[in-house]
């Protein structure tokens, strides 16, 4: 729609779409579909946990409250035995298990300029918009995910500490046996763009000759690392350096309705915010492990190496 | 003891879902066991595979100190909605069944054979417990397992 516009030409026809209450809906839409886009690119946790679109109708109430959660269903034990032919087999009464996953709101703070200030932008308002809202929003989101994460490894203890100062495949090795020797299967890998860079240095002796040579010239450019999906973040402050996860798919992440974008024009004040309801988590809390590599200073910040 | 109606499996979940539950399983006798509902007494509250006693109004109330014969294993707690609906708990009466349960008292040492009374264990508990020799006895041991009794239930003799 705006493509081809240069950005004062882009601001301008903003601002006048602003106007009219038709212009503010078609903004509102346009910016929010922009928002989504961006999101589901950015936010380390949606591509660990692919996330599930939920309406009401799919959510319970609170007695207690007016907030909403998603009951999700735990998979009940079962087993067989072998038996005589004239025995019979234990009973089980079914008696399930359910976990609640709590929806909440992440928001962006509520972005105000006027029109004449907005106009002195040589570069497009969306870039605003992306620039801080959707930043925010998945940020937030990345930050409850890596808190729920630690959750779940609190109680399971799979958590390894190892010597190693930089991951290669034994790490990595470890850190996948710890959810595989559950009858479990590590399907993702998240780790620092640090470390990431680290497992690039890795030696032809280690990796083989040919891999080495591709890794010298093109990087490593696969999507996934020793079978498992890889994610890679650049947010340190979330996801600390040194610190690689592994996860099964046995979370999940529901989004209520869709990311919602506001926006009005009051007087000559363009306000404008963004937010979400969303609920995430672990159900199985086996499905989650971590190692800590002995990374005590991983970023060069200068000096001599 | 927590009896209470509180969703406490929210996310962040602090126990491990996929583990067994072994407060209370019925390996033989679950078809023909008498499921029966019986009244509450004021105040009482029960988990599933405590044991409660009848008292003089026929309503559950908790173990004393002294065992006694009319005991009962618990197969659904007060913790349930249904429950709080009908001011009832369903009790496993008049029928000899096979059990394992996490729910007894871990103070003492058993044996395959050993007879197994109910009587307040302090702190709350109504767990079975080993009978001394005057003790109505309950249920005697068929496995010691590890961090489970299996019994089979003798209806107070």
């Amino acid at each position: 729609m705006y493509e081809g516009l240069d950005a004062t030409t882009f601001n301008n026809m903003f601002i006048e779409q602003l106007d009219t209450v038709d212009g503010i809906r078609k903004t509102a839409a346009g910016g929010a579909a922009f928002t989504r886009a961006k999101i589901r690119e950015l936010g380390f946790g949606r591509r660990v946990l692919p996330p599930q679109s939920v309406t009401r109708a799919d959510l319970q109430r609170s007695t207690d409250h007016d907030t909403l959660i998603k009951i999700v269903d735990i998979e009940h034990d079962s087993k067989a035995m072998a038996i005589n032919f004239a025995a019979e087999a234990d009973e089980r009464y079914i008696q399930g298990k359910r976990a609640a996953f709590p929806f909440f709101k992440i928001e962006s703070e509520k972005f105000v300029k006027s029109e004449g200030e907005l106009l002195a932008y040589d570069y497009p308002i969306t870039k605003v918009i992306e620039e801080n809202s959707v930043k925010d929003i998945q940020k937030v989101e990345d930050v409850k995910f890596i808190e729920y994460a630690e959750a779940a490894i609190s109680i399971t203890g799979k958590r390894l500490v190892s010597t190693a100062t930089a991951v290669d495949r034994r790490e990595m090795n470890s850190l996948f046996k710890m959810i595989d020797y559950d009858q479990l299967l590590a399907d993702v890998c998240l780790m620092n763009i640090v470390d990431y860079d680290d497992y690039m240095i890795q030696p032809a002796t280690e990796i083989g000759s040919p891999l080495a040579s591709e890794i010298t010239v093109d990087g490593y450019k696969y999507q996934t690392i020793l079978k498992r999906k890889l994610v890679v973040t650049n947010k340190h402050d979330i996801l600390l350096p040194g610190e690689v996860w592994a996860f099964a798919y046995l979370g999940h992440f529901f989004i209520l309705n869709d990311v919602k974008f506001w926006i009005k024009k009051e007087a000559d004040l363009v306000i404008w915010k963004t937010w979400e309801y969303i609920a995430e988590g672990f159900s199985n809390i086996k499905s989650v492990a971590k190692i800590e590599l002995d990374v005590a200073n991983p970023i060069p910040v200068g000096g001599t190496i | 003891m927590v009896v209470a109606i509180s969703d406490i499996r929210v996310v962040p979940i602090g126990e491990d879902l996929t583990k067994e539950d072994l407060s209370l399983s019925i390996l033989r006798g679950t078809e023909k066991m008498f499921r029966v509902d019986k009244p509450i007494a004021a105040g009482a509250q029960f988990l599933k595979g405590e044991w409660a006693v009848l008292n003089v109004d026929g309503k559950a109330e908790r173990p004393s100190a002294t065992p006694v014969g009319h005991t009962y294993l618990v197969f659904c707690g007060t913790d349930r909605f249904d429950s709080y609906a009908t001011g009832q708990v369903t009790l496993i009466m008049s029928h000899p069944v096979v059990a394992k349960s996490s729910r007894y008292d871990t103070t003492q040492t058993y044996a395959v054979g050993d007879y197994l009374t109910v009587n307040d264990l302090g702190a709350g508990q109504a767990f079975v417990t080993k009978a001394g020799s005057t003790d109505p006895k309950l249920a005697r041991v068929l496995e010691v397992g590890n961090g489970y009794l299996t019994w089979e239930t003798l209806g107070g003799v």
